[in-house]
């Protein structure tokens, strides 16, 4: 029913600012995209673009294939739902439920009931007469909540509305609304700068950087084939560990340190940059008890009991790397440990355009083509 | 804990505490300070009330007379049936006229200014309101006076309405920015992605909840427009004449009729202070407003 579509749009502030750099995405009916990056990223501009709240520079939006870059926000039929909430202080629950049907011309029985209905969905029925004021904020959130699904929006922009939450909260709405948004099957933009946000309610998750989107795709294809060092870097918690080096028959050799590693083939042949990164997350690296198949020696700095977990911090000569092992493991600061780094879980990333070489498996999977996408022949 | 809350803490004794010899002479100390000061603004009221009722020739005996010994209401008929009743019909329209006028301009003024900084009239044009504000009025008077002669409106309601634009506007436009600069502007663009119209949201959403800010600002330049003198002064003569230039009037020339001052003067406060304690509670939190984040 409702696609959003994003062709090659920019946004200029003033002369020298540019938020936005040329963005082309499309969002498929009824597709969660969760926009992920660090603040200045251009994420809330985008969306502020889709809602109407900001005019694009350049660029088309179209959403059902009508383009509405001059369609006044008011008119796209857009619920947005905002990072402050953005309540009515001065109206009830109620009102601030009703306030977007009564600008629709509802009829007011009907509006009560659309209300009554909103409110049930969301658990907030007994809060209806009460002031946003006296409402904690995850109460605020559900009233925002519920103010824009109430109309039945073509589509919903989120603009980071977990942010303002506590931890235990966060996680709780995050999976509410993306049950909410299953159970509508409604077209949803979620913002966030949070990482693991992004990996978990997103049918696709768009890594942007600096006014770009540096990778469009599922959240797992994010995590284990990142398309650069940034996505690399961004997603995943602790961050994939980084060396640079260079490759010389099919083996990664490490500048600093003495770590190499047997690059399998398809991998070797398509890394063809100098010097290389070489990237691995922490989960897949290995403690070994036998040197040998590229094993090195490496000293314990410091170790962290996660619970589930624990991550030791190696130091490899000043830099440091991380291994997420298993917590009955015994290590203590000082041990000296037998480090593999598995060829099947490594990444390599262009030293200089920090780009991976696996960019037409990348740009199959719906990467920007117009990100930073520079193959190298 | 505030005096006036700590000394009434002491005095109705609702608190375990020991009273100390300190605290007592606190007490004694800080309700003398305030008696005195009560006593100090409240006697000039006090005093044009009591002359008020008295017949011309008790306003002038020695010692005077603490309450009218001829209780007479003869000051007000004589000031209402004489000059009094038109003047407090002008000073009526031109303060009303003047306020909704200033209010109509000003706050969609302070709104524009809160909502795009630096960007309406560039980076001086709100500051030169606020001068305006700031020169003293007797300066502009003069040339005013002779332009508003050339196209012959001395005293008129519309005159009198314009020249206080001069100062009420300046401070219509800044109070209303400060007040608007605390609403979010997310509040508005929800409103915006609701389905209403800019215009709509302003309207719905800006304006009530500023309305605090909105009647404490008319009232202050609604108080402005009913006391001043100077402008008066010079720029009528009879039709559009208020009630502050009446008073020296009556100074002066066969008699002062000091009663007839007093009556016509407590007649012009009557309004203030019953707006005043009727809009108390709103006055306070939109004089408050923006100070303390709720």
């Amino acid at each position: 029913m409702t696609t959003i579509e994003l062709d090659t749009v920019r946004k200029e502030f003033g002369d020298d600012i540019v938020a936005v750099e040329d963005v082309s995405l499309t969002i498929e009916d009824g597709e969660l995209v969760v926009l992920v990056g660090p603040s200045g990223s251009g994420k809330s501009t985008t969306l502020r673009m889709i809602a109407g709240l900001e005019a694009p520079t350049a660029g088309d939006i179209l959403i059902d294939d009508l383009r509405v870059n001059d369609v006044q926000p008011q008119n796209r039929d857009i619920a947005m739902v905002f990072q402050s909430f953005a309540l009515y202080p001065h109206r009830t629950v109620r009102g601030n439920i009703s306030f977007p049907l009564e600008a629709r011309d509802v009829p007011k029985t009907e509006r009560a009931d659309r209300v009554e209905e909103a409110a049930a969905m969301l658990d907030i029925t007994e809060l209806l007469d009460r002031k946003p004021a006296n409402l904690s904020g995850g109460q605020q959130q559900r009233v925002a909540l519920g103010r824009a699904l109430v109309r039945d929006p073509q589509a919903f922009l989120m603009d980071e509305p977990l942010a303002n939450l506590d931890a235990k909260l966060r996680k709780e709405m995050r999976t509410e609304v993306v049950r909410l948004q299953q159970n509508l099957g409604v077209t949803m933009v979620h913002v966030t700068h949070n990482q693991e946000e992004a990996m978990t309610m997103g049918d696709r998750v768009a890594v942007m950087n600096e006014g770009q989107i540096q990778q469009l795709a599922p959240p797992k294809e994010v995590y284990r084939r990142p398309a650069n060092r940034f996505v690399a870097e961004f997603i995943g918690s602790p961050s994939m560990n980084l060396l640079s080096g260079s490759l010389a028959d099919g083996t990664f050799r490490a500048d600093s340190v003495d770590v190499s590693v047997r690059v399998p083939d398809d991998l070797a042949d398509a890394s063809t940059a100098d010097p290389l990164t070489l990237g691995i997350r922490p989960e897949s690296v290995q403690i070994v008890d036998s040197a040998g198949d590229y094993a090195f020696e490496a000293t314990v700095d410091v170790v962290e009991l996660m619970g589930n977990v624990q991550i030791v911090h190696i130091d490899l000569d000043g830099a440091e790397f991380l291994a997420e092992v298993d917590p009955d493991l015994v290590v203590e600061q000082g041990d000296s440990l037998l480090v593999r780094l598995p060829p099947e879980k490594i990444d390599l990333f262009d030293g200089v355009t920090a780009e991976s070489p696996r960019i037409e498996r990348a740009a199959e999977h719906g990467r920007s083509v117009d990100g930073p996408v520079a193959p190298e022949k | 804990m505030s005096v006036v809350e700590w000394t009434r803490h002491r005095l109705t004794g609702t608190t375990d505490e020991p009273v100390s010899l300190r605290g007592a002479f606190r007490t004694i100390g800080v309700t003398s300070f305030v008696s005195v000061m009560l006593v100090a603004t409240l006697f000039p009221l006090y005093w044009t009330v009591n002359t008020s009722f008295k017949p011309a020739p008790e306003t002038q005996t020695f010692p005077p007379t603490f309450t009218p010994e001829t209780f007479t209401i003869s000051p007000y008929i004589d000031v209402l049936t004489g000059a009094g009743s038109s003047v407090l019909v002008n000073s009526v329209v031109v303060s009303v006229g003047a306020t909704v006028l200033a209010m109509v301009i000003g706050v969609p003024a302070g709104y524009a200014y809160a909502r795009n900084p630096g960007k309406v009239g560039g980076k001086h044009l709100a500051f030169w309101i606020l001068s305006l504000r700031m020169f003293p009025p007797i300066a502009p008077i003069l040339p005013l006076f002779f332009m508003f002669r050339q196209v012959g409106m001395i005293d008129t309601y519309p005159t009198m309405m314009l020249l206080y634009l001069t100062f009420n506007v300046p401070l219509v436009v800044w109070l209303m920015r400060s007040f608007f600069q605390d609403i979010p502007q997310a509040v508005e663009e929800a409103a915006i992605m609701d389905g209403y119209s800019r215009l709509e949201a302003f309207f719905k959403v800006s304006l009530p909840l500023v309305s605090p800010g909105v009647v404490t600002t008319t009232l202050l330049v609604w108080i402005f427009s009913w006391n001043e003198f100077q402008f008066a002064l010079v720029f009528t003569r009879n039709a559009a004449q208020t009630y502050p230039v009446i008073i020296p009037a009556l100074v002066g020339g066969h008699a002062t009729l000091w009663n007839q001052v007093a009556a016509l003067s407590v007649m012009a406060m009557i309004p203030i202070i019953i707006i005043s304690l009727l809009m108390q509670k709103r006055l306070v939190r939109g004089l408050t407003l923006g100070a303390v984040k709720g």
